[in-house]
């Protein structure tokens, strides 16, 4: 169990860290960019890989060391920036530095912030969340480890599909899980899903609401410390329905659409801010791209939601900017949900 | 197109329940209006938010959203409303705004108790809780499974129960074979729809649910036991006892020289 733990923290943490850092356009290192790239990519890939898998009828563990052997090559390359990074900064030195840099006053919000985010961190390790949707989200996973197989069994009876649910076929975020599970040495999907999902994903959810919140209030270490240390607040009172994004971020986060909501909607945003409605994007645009590819994996519903959202800030950047060239690179990040809306409604 | 507007704002309302984060939401795009001078990305936010306001209440998109995703589903469209950042950034602009030090960590407190009070806490919705099982399915689920496990000893399993278990056994354990899953899904046969229904219905005959059971070709039944009488039926239809998990009896089927 504990080598299956720690694989399971290695590939779904220190994995698209690293190949974050390979991907990153960023010259000086932030972890947060390197989940933000790490993460998008890894969810771009695996949405091809299980169409892919899905059409060709492929066994789940070559979809799996494939997946692996990408993410693992990538994160290979960052690695070596990383190295790149810390002999720049002066190694361990630097690291120094910004130790003690964050002990100032200013950052005693965002201390805070922490803190309780590492609370609900232990809390959603240590408890669990019973929910039916489970029977499909994680009844898929655990049956395609189970049988070998990418979208060919029925999670509800265990018996193969004779026609296979549209509104899932282009959604496959189960088979990410149970590809991560089979990266784990067969930690059993449901387990991984438990107890690894969330501790990894609640963490990186309230690490892009705080880049987020950075955006907002640039330079302002006590505004972005407040406003981090506020919506973990928030989050832990999210309980009055169970609908609104922030409790799906509390409590389900190893399901697509918690995720699409939790953690995608929001890096949306982000993406729009700086990059869309920005004259020098602070990212590249292929951050679109593989955002929008990662709402189509997680959800049908991010068929829709990732063009919706892109869409709204696309109209604010063509009012702003009048720039066609622009917009057509903005309407090729849509391309992949715009397909697959269509396919959803000819099929 | 009325409708769809109507159906819009009753799926906000439900979107938030009793929380006072809608009002709260409102002071916020207030309190912001006022840094959009100062504060671009701010701005930017705020047009954002009123361009999916638009989109999500304007009675024509509202229309179509509603076609594509269903109307019942029509709260998720919510999620792409930054609510929660709007207001964690107006208070956070506020209270980083006061002067000395004890005043932001006085309005900062202030604004997590109201943020609290306006809210429902997850301890309180009961939404975690202990359970005994690495899987983290409930516990009753985990018995029954190591129950069936045992007896089993290796042998292909085909087990039905009523949805309180039937939703997580493939869950725990997916080698095992269900006539159904969650709500009757994939049963396919009428068969096995009055499977799923007897389990469900708590005046279930248990001499026909032993039957169709047979026919199914279920190896295990875990069936609600009503009273004294249930398991005695059950045994004299053809499945045998195994245990009793709460009220619950597990039921393998019974090869011939147990049945006589």
């Amino acid at each position: 169990m504990v080598i299956r733990s720690a694989l399971a923290l290695f590939w779904l943490l220190a994995v698209p860290v690293l190949a974050g850092r390979g991907l990153s356009a960023k010259k000086e290192y932030r972890f947060g960019d390197s989940l933000l790239a790490g993460l998008l990519f890894s969810y771009a890939l695996a949405w091809l890989l299980t169409l892919l898998f899905t059409a060709v009828q492929g066994p789940l563990h070559i979809l799996s060391w494939i997946y692996g052997g990408i993410m693992l090559a990538v994160a290979l390359w960052g690695i070596r920036t990383f190295i790149l990074d810390l002999k720049k900064s002066g190694g361990a030195a630097g690291l120094s530095h910004h130790t003690k840099s964050f002990l100032t006053k200013e950052n005693l919000f965002l201390a805070a912030a922490i803190v309780l985010i590492l609370v609900q961190v232990v809390i959603v390790f240590h408890y669990g969340n019973v929910d039916a949707d489970d029977s499909f989200f994680v009844g898929m996973a655990a049956g395609e480890v189970e049988t070998d197989t990418v979208f060919h069994i029925d999670p509800y009876t265990g018996l193969a599909y004779k026609t296979l649910p549209k509104r899932y076929v282009y959604a496959q975020y189960p088979t990410l899980l149970a590809m991560n599970s089979v990266l784990s040495a067969g930690m059993h999907p449901a387990v991984l899903a438990h107890t690894f999902y969330p501790v990894v994903l609640l963490p990186a959810a309230y690490l892009f609401l705080y880049m987020l919140g950075k955006r907002l209030f640039p330079g302002k270490r006590e505004a972005q410390g407040i406003f981090l240390l506020l919506l973990a607040v928030m989050g832990w009172f999210s309980g009055y329905t169970q609908k609104n994004a922030l409790n799906l971020m509390m409590i389900r986060l190893w399901q697509g659409k918690a995720v699409l909501a939790a953690i995608l909607v929001p890096v949306l945003i982000y993406l729009g801010l700086t990059v869309m409605l920005e004259k020098e994007p602070a990212y590249p645009w292929y951050y679109l791209l593989m955002a929008v590819m990662g709402a189509c994996l997680c959800s049908s519903l991010g068929v829709m939601i990732a063009p919706l959202i892109l869409g709204c800030f696309g109209l604010l950047d063509l009012v702003r900017y009048r720039s066609i060239k622009r917009l057509i690179t903005w309407g090729i990040c849509v391309l992949p949900a715009m397909a697959v809306g269509i396919l959803y409604v000819v099929r | 197109m009325k409708q769809a507007f109507l159906k819009a704002v009753a799926k906000w309302a439900e979107y938030w329940g009793d929380s006072w984060y809608p009002y709260l939401l409102l002071l916020s795009m207030v309190v912001l209006l006022f840094v959009i001078k100062e504060n671009r990305v701010i701005r930017d936010l705020l047009l954002f938010t009123a361009v999916v306001g638009f989109v999500c209440f304007f009675p024509p998109t509202a229309k179509l959203i509603q076609t594509a995703i269903g109307p019942y589903f029509y709260f998720r469209i919510y999620w792409i409303f930054p609510a929660m950042i709007l207001i964690a950034a107006a208070a956070a602009y506020l209270c980083s705004k006061a002067g000395a030090f004890w005043l932001k960590l006085l309005l900062t407190a202030a604004c997590a108790v109201l943020f609290a009070l306006g809210g429902t806490s997850q301890w309180e919705t009961g939404n975690y809780e202990t359970l005994h099982n690495r899987q983290k399915v409930p516990d009753e689920v985990a018995v029954i499974c190591e129950a069936i496990r045992q007896d089993s000893e290796g042998k292909e399993v085909k087990v039905a129960s009523n949805d309180q278990i039937a939703t997580y056994i493939r869950v725990y354990e997916p080698a095992w074979y269900m006539p159904y899953g969650r709500k009757g899904r994939s049963a396919g046969s009428a068969e096995r729809k009055e499977l799923y229904a007897l389990m469900e219905d708590g005046e279930r005959d248990y001499s026909r649910l032993a039957t169709i059971g047979i026919s199914e070709g279920c190896s295990y039944l875990v069936v609600p036991l009503r009273d004294e009488e249930s398991q005695p039926v059950m045994e004299q239809s053809g499945y045998q006892m195994i245990t009793t998990v709460n009220h619950y009896g597990v039921f393998r089927l019974a090869d011939k020289g147990e049945k006589e």
